[in-house]
């Protein structure tokens, strides 16, 4: 199960958010993209499809922007960091449907956690994996 | 419309049917019938299943799918377990035996019409929009008539469907398509959460009421008001907050942790899972009266296995959307890719066919046809162990050598006959066991025409259905 990570600005916060996904995910980490567009290429290429993108929003702009990825964004479950709690970017954000939030100036145990359970807990009945054999 | 090559069985159902107000048509073969059924307008139509151009249980798809789409009623002279079974997943509204009383015949008729004429009564008055879920499949029907009624209802829903069959999609369905549309969609993952962290997130919390809360923060149940909260894996909603979830879908208002006063939501509940809830509240896992809450109203979604109808438009649809997604030209496929498709089962669904796809496409390079070697393995493998159960073992094609005579010694020619006929007996019994009874595959096998074999298999005593 891969993990993308986008984040504009790597700064403080984007070191701490990459720290507490690397302890949850452990293998493999994270790809990081620092802009949407290479974010697009990346969802172009065949195979190794994300299954989760965390993406560290600065404003509700960029919560529009990545809306624009479309159908790229089909069945890859998102999670979202959000500047901070407000209202109408609380409901721009729902629209792209996310399955966890959290803010940028939380401690990231909440996000650890869920990232944790959403890599490693057995879902009920996942999607059986279709191996090659060797 | 009775389709039955019994003219005395049409005309004794022709009769009683007109003395109870209905208009009536017949058919004494599958053709003639659903050609009537195709340009006319009908409502029910009597199946007989042995005719004598096919069997009616491989044209009730399409009759369920004419422009009228009739209910259909099977009779049959031979009722077996399985062609009831398969009757009834094809869309059969019943399935009754020939030797039934009239009362027995009519009373599924009267019952038909009336679920038919409360049905069209409830017709949506707007078309669904449902660009995501693909397939018109007979089995898929009830599922788009349930989201048509869930779009024009406020009532909560529970979509159930084993992994991959598009509960999400049909969630979004039931949203995009009510009156709440323009409203939040809100997204809790049940499944993702951890127990310590799902309280807060559905009612927020006021400041102070943990250590950390330095503000308030405002959870999912109040930011879905006028909207739609989905909640997805239900089946995972820990226990110890079942009842609390339960007086919110009843009083629609809550109390956020450490909050004083309540906050009102008026949201619309979608649920779904893939769990089997009753057993889950067997087992004491899921409370009662919040699964009888939640199912106000159900969509039940089939497996992929039970679709094999819609299985080549999905398909065709996801490999032009991988395609214009990998900027590359639009691949075809040979017959042979999508036969080895339909022979697979689909444990994960549809996702697992697009996760197929995508591996396909990868594999066939820059080859603009896909083909079954461009399978993932473990599909192939799966396919050929399912074609190889599902063959009888093979016997020796040589018989074993004719006993020597005895007694009084025959003439050669009258021995010579004897044992050709046993090893013509032997080859025409293997030859319907391995053609499971296929005319046509057993004339392309043994070089005789039609006639030839029909010929043969008289003499010997043989009957093509095994």
């Amino acid at each position: 199960m891969d993990l993308l990570l986008y984040c504009a600005n790597q700064d403080d916060v984007f070191l701490q958010v990459d720290a507490v996904l690397a302890e949850a995910v452990r293998d493999p980490k994270a790809e990081v993209f620092a802009s949407l567009q290479n974010l697009a290429r990346r969802l172009t290429q065949p195979m190794d499809r994300p299954a989760v993108a965390v993406f560290m929003v600065v404003e509700a702009g960029d919560i529009l922007r990545i809306l624009e990825l479309g159908p790229l964004m089909d069945d890859i479950r998102v999670i979202l960091i959000l500047p901070r709690y407000d209202p109408d970017i609380a409901k721009t954000a729902h629209l792209l449907r996310p399955r966890y939030y959290t803010f940028a100036d939380s401690d990231f145990r909440d996000l650890g956690a869920v990232a944790t359970k959403m890599f490693h807990a057995p879902r009920s009945k996942e999607v059986p994996v279709l191996e090659d054999a060797p | 419309m009775i389709i039955d090559d019994d003219q005395v069985m049409c005309d004794m159902l022709a009769t009683k049917f007109s003395k109870m107000g209905h208009q009536t048509d017949a058919a004494q073969t599958l053709g003639s019938g659903f050609t009537k059924v195709q340009k006319g307008n009908f409502d029910l139509v009597f199946l007989d299943v042995g005719m004598p151009d096919g069997n009616g249980l491989d044209i009730l798809p399409d009759i369920r799918k004419s422009s009228s789409r009739p209910e259909v009623i099977i009779i049959t002279g031979l009722g077996d377990p399985q062609g009831a079974e398969m009757a009834i997943r094809s869309g059969a509204w019943d399935y009754i035996e020939k030797g039934s009383s009239l009362r027995e015949i009519t009373l599924p008729l009267t019952r038909a019409l009336q679920y038919r004429g409360e049905k069209l009564n409830h017709q949506p008055l707007m078309a669904l929009k449902r660009e995501s879920i693909i397939g018109n499949s007979p089995v898929m029907q009830p599922c788009f008539d349930r989201l048509a009624q869930a779009a024009a209802s406020d009532a909560n829903v529970l979509i159930t469907g084993e992994t991959g069959t598009g509960k999400e999609l049909f969630a979004r369905a039931v949203h995009e398509n009510s009156a709440r549309a323009q409203q939040s969609y809100v997204v809790v993952d049940c499944a993702s959460l951890p127990e310590s962290l799902v309280e807060n997130l559905l009612f927020g919390h006021a400041p102070g009421a943990f250590t950390g809360a330095d503000r308030a923060q405002e959870g999912l149940i109040a930011q879905a008001h006028r909207g739609t909260l989905f909640l997805d894996e239900v089946g995972e909603l820990p226990l110890s907050l079942q009842k609390a979830f339960l007086r919110v879908l009843q009083e629609h208002s809550f109390r956020p942790l450490g909050g004083g006063s309540e906050v009102h939501s008026d949201f619309r509940l979608v649920a779904a899972t893939n769990r089997d809830i009753d057993t889950l509240v067997s087992e004491g896992r899921f409370r009662r009266d919040l699964l009888f809450r939640l199912r106000s109203l159900t969509i039940g979604l089939p497996p992929l296995r039970e679709r094999s109808d819609d299985l080549t438009e999905l398909v065709m649809g996801h490999i032009a959307t991988l395609c214009e997604r990998y900027g590359i030209e639009c691949k075809g496929f040979h017959p042979e890719f999508i036969e080895a498709l339909r022979a697979y089962s689909w444990p994960g669904n549809v996702r697992e066919l697009f996760n197929t796809l995508e591996r396909a496409i990868s594999a066939a390079g820059y080859s603009p046809t896909l083909f079954r070697k461009d399978l993932p393995d473990a599909v192939r493998i799966a396919v050929a162990q399912s074609a190889l159960s599902k063959k009888p073992p093979l016997g020796p094609l040589v018989p074993e050598e004719p006993e020597p005579p005895s007694g009084e010694l025959p003439t050669l020619r009258t021995y010579l006959r004897d044992i050709t006929d046993q090893l013509e007996h032997s080859y025409l019994e293997e030859l319907l066991v391995r053609t499971g009874g296929d005319l046509k595959e057993a004339c392309d096998i043994s070089g005789l025409s039609r006639t030839g074999l029909y010929d043969r298999l008289k003499k010997h005593g043989i009957s093509r259905k095994r």
